[in-house]
């Protein structure tokens, strides 16, 4: 509904030249691809992906800028208010710019970026996007000191797209498209591979968690 | 009522030339002296059914600035002061006399750790605590659900400087009326505390999982260490979520990044908060 309701004042404001921005259409390529693992998790275990795989239905792009996208321990100086108006409880993702609707299974593992499709849209000054994930599972093996464990994350469902993805960009009639990286090491980093991935059992939340975590996806204009 | 003073303020500064005051007011509203309730219907206040009260919400407020945002900055709070917002205010934080009238769009405050603080209207046992601790913010009080009650008494060492305050209806900033006062009241929103969500516009007020915390020991009273037992993977992922915070990973780290964001103007509005 907001979603609707947002494109309407996009395409009213088009139409009527209302609204003191003025948007041209646009089309640019969507792509996807994933930042390998590092170092260990939250728990200390060494993580071997074998296979990374997601289903993106949808992203959409708006205006409004992320709450939280940065870690704000190890920063001195770190914004986590957002925009001058937003705080915890407060996103507003704002006017809707672009959007590719077309659902794509994605190997993340791929040896290069996999296409999502093409996005359509407006130029203006993108802030952030809004990811409809529908199902993501990652397998492999664990090692913590001695011990070793196979894991196959379950299928994630989610109630709702993941929001407030950072992507800020005055975007205007530049050839070019947006790069969509997942940090599989956020995916993963609150799980302790100890225990089973169980429905609702912690190993699952620490999956389900990662990939909400919108700091798990960076992305870039490229 | 408010847009019409500030239509007549920002007429009498259009004059030109003279000066004029702005006092700057903590207030804690009723969420912060009364209580938060539990939800019903559409009111705001706990979801799952808690009722919770203050009995001391203190904030160190300091670094009051106004100016502009070319850089020229009219007026600066000289000394941080101490201030309970759980007694009844407002209660006035500073005045800044003199001012060149006119729109001054740049107004910033933090909530800092106690250095060299004065008191506001803090008692002085609390002063001290903060000063101990060099803490912030300072919190105590009970939620109480059918029949069963949790106390609590939290301090945060939190540095959190709130920028480019906003208020929806009166505008960036304050407007120094010639030959009268502004009054810009830093609102403190005790609610924000109780949020299940760093990002979510559907946040809720929850309890639950805070008095669930209490098992170390089991006596009424829940403990930041107790919180900080508790990892959100073992709540419902449906709550607690942390945006893009990836280094919240319990419930006290939830709660402490949520002290950043007690700080607010005129009300409902917002300003640009940092953590420092």
């Amino acid at each position: 509904m907001k979603t609707k309701l947002l494109w309407w004042c996009l395409w009213l404001s088009l139409l009527l030249g209302c609204g003191g921005v003025e948007h041209r259409r646009r089309t640019f390529p969507v792509e996807a691809g994933s930042q390998p693992i590092t170092g260990t998790n939250d728990f200390g275990w060494s993580v071997n992906v074998a296979t990374a795989k997601v289903r993106v239905e949808a992203v959409r792009f708006y205006t409004g800028k992320v709450l939280i996208t940065r870690e704000w321990r190890f920063d001195p100086y770190v914004l986590i208010g957002g925009s001058a108006w937003a705080h915890p409880g407060h996103y507003v993702a704002g006017e809707a710019l672009g959007e590719l609707l077309t659902p794509v299974d994605v190997d993340l593992l791929a040896p290069a970026p996999v296409e999502l499709g093409v996005a359509q849209a407006v130029t203006g000054d993108y802030g952030s996007l809004e990811l409809t994930v529908t199902g993501a599972q990652v397998t492999g093996t664990a090692t913590k000191g001695a011990q070793t464990v196979t894991f196959d994350s379950t299928a994630y469902s989610p109630e709702k797209a993941l929001e407030g993805v950072k992507f800020e960009k005055v975007l205007r009639d530049e050839e070019g498209r947006v790069h969509l990286d997942v940090k599989l090491s956020t995916w993963l980093a609150r799980i302790d591979f100890a225990t089973p991935f169980t429905a609702n059992g912690e190993a699952y939340n620490g999956f389900v968690r990662g990939i909400q975590d919108t700091s798990a996806y960076e992305v870039s204009w490229k | 009522m408010r847009a019409i003073l500030f239509g007549v303020m920002l007429a009498l500064t259009a004059c030109g030339g003279g000066t004029g005051s702005v006092i700057f007011t903590a207030y804690g509203e009723e969420f912060i002296e009364d209580k938060i309730p539990a939800e019903v219907g559409t009111e705001a206040g706990f979801t799952d059914g808690w009722e919770l009260r203050f009995t001391k919400f203190v904030v160190n407020l300091g670094e009051i600035e106004v100016g502009d945002t070319k850089g020229t900055k009219v007026a600066s709070m000289a000394k941080p002061k101490v201030f309970d917002v759980a007694k009844a205010g407002p209660v006035e934080v500073t005045r800044f006399a003199n001012l060149p009238a006119g729109r001054w769009d740049v107004v910033g405050y933090s909530i800092a750790p106690v250095t060299d603080s004065d008191t506001g209207n803090a008692d002085a046992a609390d002063v001290t605590a903060m000063k101990t601790g060099g803490l912030s913010v300072l919190v105590a009080g009970s939620a109480t659900k059918t029949g069963t009650t949790k106390t609590f008494e939290w301090g945060f060492t939190t540095n959190t400087h709130y920028g480019e305050c906003e208020q929806e209806q009166l505008g960036k900033g304050v407007v120094v009326p010639v030959g009268g006062e502004d009054t810009a009241q830093l609102t403190i929103h005790g609610d924000h505390l109780w949020f299940d969500s760093l990002q979510s516009d559907e946040a809720k007020m929850r309890f639950d999982p805070i008095a669930a915390a209490d098992t170390n020991p089991a006596d009424g009273n829940v403990t930041l260490a107790e919180l900080g037992a508790v990892m959100l993977t073992s709540l419902p992922v449906t709550q607690y979520g942390t945006g893009g915070a990836s280094n919240v990973k319990t419930l006290r780290d939830f709660i402490e990044v949520l002290t950043r964001n007690l700080g607010h103007y005129r009300g409902e509005g917002h300003c640009n908060a940092m953590s420092r």
